[in-house]
């Protein structure tokens, strides 16, 4: 990966929705962690700060947490419940 | 206890205990299939992972089946039609004209009648080999266990939050495998939760969001095809596991959208510090149903209150726990705080002074009203649905964004 490589944010259900963007790409530069990503999409889209709390970060397909560490080039998958039946 | 199916005899009975499918109380006994049977299961067995033995393994399976509307009209068909030898539904609703674009379990005529007599009538229509049992009941902490007793799988087909825990802790805490499914508009979501050494639902999901956050099928609509493919999935789930074939979705989460037909699949884990499944779990029996889902209200104020008591110079403290750059977009003043910063920054705000927060639709601010009663600040309320409704009933120049 090149180091000028973004970090791919996809979105689904509700945020996709309310964002209205499936993917975002964020400078790896600016955010480090999943943690400090989401706060930086929160500030651009305030649904993200309002689901923060329910949202299933995913970092290259695998299950993550705030704290997991983000690089260049990476794809973090933001998801949340759904409950329609 | 040994299960069979109605009308079985001990002639011919094996045991073949399934990988995945049998509660440890609860083992299959299979029955030679009739000719008819034969005939009608012939292009399955014809398959090597399913033989005679698998459909009669399916013959001898029990499924519970929790919903019969999108997503539990293709999981009762398709199990019917397969040969799963008995299903339990459980529903409470009658069919609605608006059901019928997703749910081909109900017809026009059954309009207005309870959704499992019509879900009884199609699937004896569909196969008359197998037996349904039909609970007209909403699934709840008082009959969850007793429902889910001698069955091999629980399939949720639920429509709503609450009883998406409560399958899974029902599941979790009785040892039978939950086969998990859920719509939104054109995604779906898959997996299986509780099977062993797999994760749960809240292992993926701790805690569900509080109501209004994610929009119903009735409040953010879906295309009428979706549950169909989703709960074909999930019914695909259901066989694999009950014929032990194959690799079921057990710790991966299979996301679906139709509109870019895109299928992902992440995997999950079994959280150890999960409260149900984890290591040291302190969830041992079902949660009262409306308590662990955030139902209880924290205080409120509405706008009109609000407005009122600061046109009598009675206003209350107000704090703001949006984003810095949301103050350029719509502000009625009060001190910032973003939510992220209020348990560092607690030492700001006065215990024992009347404070009203709020945000932009008033989810963060019940978060943070929460958050405060838990620190003592015993006078923080809520402003109901924040700027949005100041905007809305107060002072439209406030911009809604």
């Amino acid at each position: 990966m090149s180091a000028s490589e973004p970090v791919r944010v996809r979105l689904f259900s509700v945020l996709k929705e309310r964002t209205g963007q499936s993917e975002i790409l964020l400078d790896a530069g600016d955010v480090d962690s999943v943690g400090a990503a989401l706060s930086a999409l929160g500030r651009t889209y305030p649904v993200i700060a309002d689901y923060r709390r329910w949202i299933r970060p995913a970092v290259n397909r695998a299950y993550a947490d705030e704290d997991t560490l983000l690089k260049s080039g990476d794809e973090l998958a933001l998801i949340t419940p759904v409950s329609g039946g | 206890m040994t299960c069979t199916t109605a009308g079985a005899t001990s002639d011919g009975d094996r045991f073949l205990p399934s990988p995945y499918a049998s509660p440890s109380n609860h083992s299959l006994t299979l029955l030679p299939l009739s000719d008819p049977e034969k005939r009608r299961y012939g292009r399955q067995v014809l398959l090597p992972e399913v033989g005679i033995e698998g459909q009669e393994r399916l013959q001898a399976s029990r499924v519970l089946i929790v919903g019969a509307g999108g997503l539990g009209s293709p999981l009762a068909l398709y199990l019917a039609a397969a040969g799963v030898g008995h299903i339990s539904l459980v529903d409470d609703d009658v069919v609605d004209e608006s059901n019928l674009h997703r749910q081909p379990l109900h017809g026009t005529a059954d309009v207005g009648r309870s959704k499992l007599d019509s879900a009884l009538e199609r699937l004896k229509d569909l196969n008359p080999h197998i037996s349904v049992t039909t609970h007209a009941a909403r699934f709840t902490s008082e009959n969850a266990m007793g429902l889910l007793q001698g069955h091999d799988v629980i399939a949720d087909g639920t429509d709503n939050f609450q009883t998406r825990y409560l399958v899974n802790d029902a599941s979790v805490l009785s040892g039978v495998p939950n086969v998990h499914a859920s719509v939104f508009r054109f995604e779906g979501q898959v997996s299986v939760f509780g099977a062993p050494g797999g994760p749960c639902y809240r292992c993926l999901y701790p805690e569900p969001p509080p109501p209004g956050l994610v929009p119903s099928c009735a409040e953010g609509g879906v295309l009428g095809v979706l549950p169909g493919t989703v709960g074909t999935l999930q019914a695909t789930e259901v066989l694999k596991l009950l014929l032990g074939i194959g690799t079921p979705l057990i710790g991966r989460l299979l996301l679906y959208d139709a509109l870019s037909a895109n299928f992902d699949t992440v995997s999950i884990q079994r959280d150890p510090g999960c409260p149900l499944c984890g290591d040291q779990p302190s969830i041992d029996k079902l949660i009262d149903y409306d308590a662990f889902c955030g139902l209880e209200a924290v205080p409120e104020m509405t706008v009109v209150e609000l407005n009122d008591r600061q046109a009598r110079d009675t206003a209350p403290y107000l704090l703001d726990v949006r984003e810095p750059e949301e103050l350029q977009l719509a502000s009625i003043g009060g001190t910032l705080i973003p939510l992220g910063e209020l348990s560092s920054r607690l030492h700001e705000l006065n215990r024992d002074e009347e404070l009203v927060v709020y945000c932009r639709t008033g989810v963060r601010s019940a978060q943070a009203v929460r958050l405060l009663q838990d620190h003592g600040f015993g006078r923080a309320q809520n402003l109901k649905g924040g700027l949005r409704a100041w905007s809305l009933e107060i002072d439209p120049e406030i911009p809604i964004y």
